[in-house]
């Protein structure tokens, strides 16, 4: 049985507007999965319904074989932790650590394994230098940090990321780079959505592409990167290496820099013995 | 669409004269009793559909202002106490006293807040914003009133996002009171830290559009006042003076 569950789920808003239309996928625990597709397509909704924030209309949602209809929101954050596109709409605290703290707190954790937990998380994030100071005094992009400890705190199995990309610089790209990488040997699942085409080609195994409500490619993230059509389709870029590989005419598909230089090497020694 | 029937909307009659109307309507009716509400209340929905907007005002009005006003009568008449009982059932009692105190006060909630929304559905604050700055209200005051306005909005859909948020790490708000009483802190804490971070962000962006510069400033909006505009202000001053008149003759001749 997979982690995640997702059954035929479609989600349409009281005043008659679709934003999910018959969405299915499953994710085992330890992987780490992009989502994409332009604004609109109905990536946001469909990750609210990990977490039961948003109930599907119809179809449902499985978190280690339980349907998310039974429980609340804060009854599932034990199993599915959320980090928001925007931190201000959940920091109050008036530590970083009391903030990375609470919802242990919430949840009864004893002294101290919040402790121990806060201060792992803190780690992986790269917050500790701040864990003393008020979070509102500290850069939005670090400030993104502090939401994402909370979660990864929380200890929980699932993890969802929305945009965690935007705002940040190379440094805070290669920290999120390295936490998709301990977090995933750890066995928990990564569901992220973000805009940044390249950032997924590096550090995504598998991609799942959604247009007009719908899922319309689930797969390996090489393989849908070079698939044109529904890349066009979906109205999204693709990754600068990508687009190198199709000019050269490349029949493989990759994602690695070096495969495509080894490449151009060979075809440029071709045609020097030729000469 | 939308954009389209706005203009069609605005370009009826100025934002400044349906204020006029509103204005008289309401004060005509709190100065008499709920017979003449009723009539400025008929006439209200007349106006609204002469702007086509009946139906949407007719849902919001019998949603709010009537649902308060029966309410408000229902309490006003069991709580007043009086001497002269007209119906009596149980601990409950109904007195004349308490009728009559409880029709004036309602029939003046009735007029005055059925005007309040028909305001609210037919004028377009931002146009009647610029026609006050136009007329030499200073833009501060203009400012004031417009970001009120949009306050509620915003943090409406603020706190539903912070309520997701805090739902989503673990904090239970879907039970008993006490339960919700407990997500108070959290819920209302970014509300309030936000507003305060955000003001310093509104007062730069005001800056940068020269909000405080010492001159005359130019406005993109240009609001029609035409002649029909000036006729019907003129009239409403007019029905508002000769209202307040008709009441004081009453009232003396009366007393």
């Amino acid at each position: 049985m997979a982690l995640v569950e997702v059954k035929n789920i479609s989600f349409q808003y009281p005043n008659g507007y679709l934003a999910v239309d018959d969405v299915s996928f499953s994710i085992e625990a330890g992987e780490n999965i992009a989502i994409i597709g332009q604004n609109g397509a109905g990536k946001t909704t469909t990750v609210k319904m990990l977490n039961g924030l948003t109930k599907p209309c119809t179809g449902d949602v499985l978190i280690r074989g339980e349907s998310t209809q039974k429980y609340t929101t804060a009854q599932m954050a034990r199993k599915v932790g959320y980090v928001f596109q925007n931190p201000e709409d959940q920091i109050f605290n008036s530590t970083v650590y009391k903030e990375v703290e609470y919802g242990l707190k919430k949840m009864k954790t004893p002294m101290e394994e919040c402790e121990m937990r806060v201060k792992d998380a803190a780690k992986l994030t790269g917050i500790e230098p701040y864990l003393d100071m008020n979070p509102y005094d500290l850069p939005l992009s670090i400030r993104k940090f502090v939401t994402i400890a909370s979660v990864i705190a929380s200890d929980c199995d699932v993890m969802i990321f929305d945009e965690p990309t935007a705002g940040q610089d190379l440094d805070g790209l290669e920290r999120l780079s390295e936490l998709n990488k301990v977090l995933t040997n750890r066995g928990k699942a990564i569901v992220t959505i973000t805009h940044d085409m390249e950032f997924v080609a590096e550090n995504y195994d598998r991609v799942i592409v959604m247009c007009q409500k719908k899922v319309i490619a689930d797969g390996k993230t090489k393989d849908v990167f070079f698939e044109k059509e529904i890349m066009n389709r979906a109205m999204l870029k693709q990754p600068a290496l990508v687009r190198i590989a199709n000019q050269l005419g490349m029949t493989q598909n990759t994602l690695d820099i070096e495969e495509v230089a080894a490449y151009i090497k060979n075809g440029q020694t071709e045609k020097n013995d030729a000469v | 669409m939308n954009m389209q029937k706005e203009t069609e909307r605005t370009q009826k009659l100025n934002p400044l004269t349906i204020l006029y109307i509103v204005v008289a309507l309401a004060v005509i009716s709190v100065i008499y009793d709920y017979k003449v509400s009723v009539v400025c209340v008929i006439v209200m929905m007349l106006v609204a559909a002469g702007f086509g907007e009946f139906t949407s005002y007719l849902k919001l009005w019998s949603r709010s202002i009537l649902w308060m006003c029966a309410l408000c009568f229902v309490l006003q008449i069991f709580f007043i106490p009086g001497e002269d009982v007209i119906w009596k059932y149980g601990v409950f009692q109904v007195t004349r006293e308490g009728l009559e105190q409880a029709s004036k006060l309602c029939s003046r909630l009735f007029g005055a807040g059925s005007a309040a929304i028909l305001g609210f559905r037919l004028i377009d604050l931002g146009n009647l914003m610029a026609v006050l700055e136009k007329s030499g209200i200073s833009p501060t005051v203009t400012y004031v009133l417009m970001s009120t306005a949009n306050i509620i909005p915003q943090m409406v859909k603020r706190m539903g996002a912070i309520l997701e948020a805090q739902k989503s790490r673990g904090i239970e708000m879907e039970s008993n009171m006490l339960v919700r009483a407990k997500a108070f802190l959290p819920s209302i804490g970014p509300l309030i830290l936000n507003a305060i971070v955000n003001a310093e962000e509104r007062a730069i962006t005001l800056e940068a559009r020269a909000f405080s510069a010492p001159c005359r400033k130019t406005s993109i909006k240009i609001i029609p006042d035409i002649k029909t505009d000036k006729i019907i202000r003129k009239l409403m001053i007019a029905a508002v003076i000769l209202a307040i008149g008709g009441k004081i003759i009453l009232w003396t001749a009366f007393k």
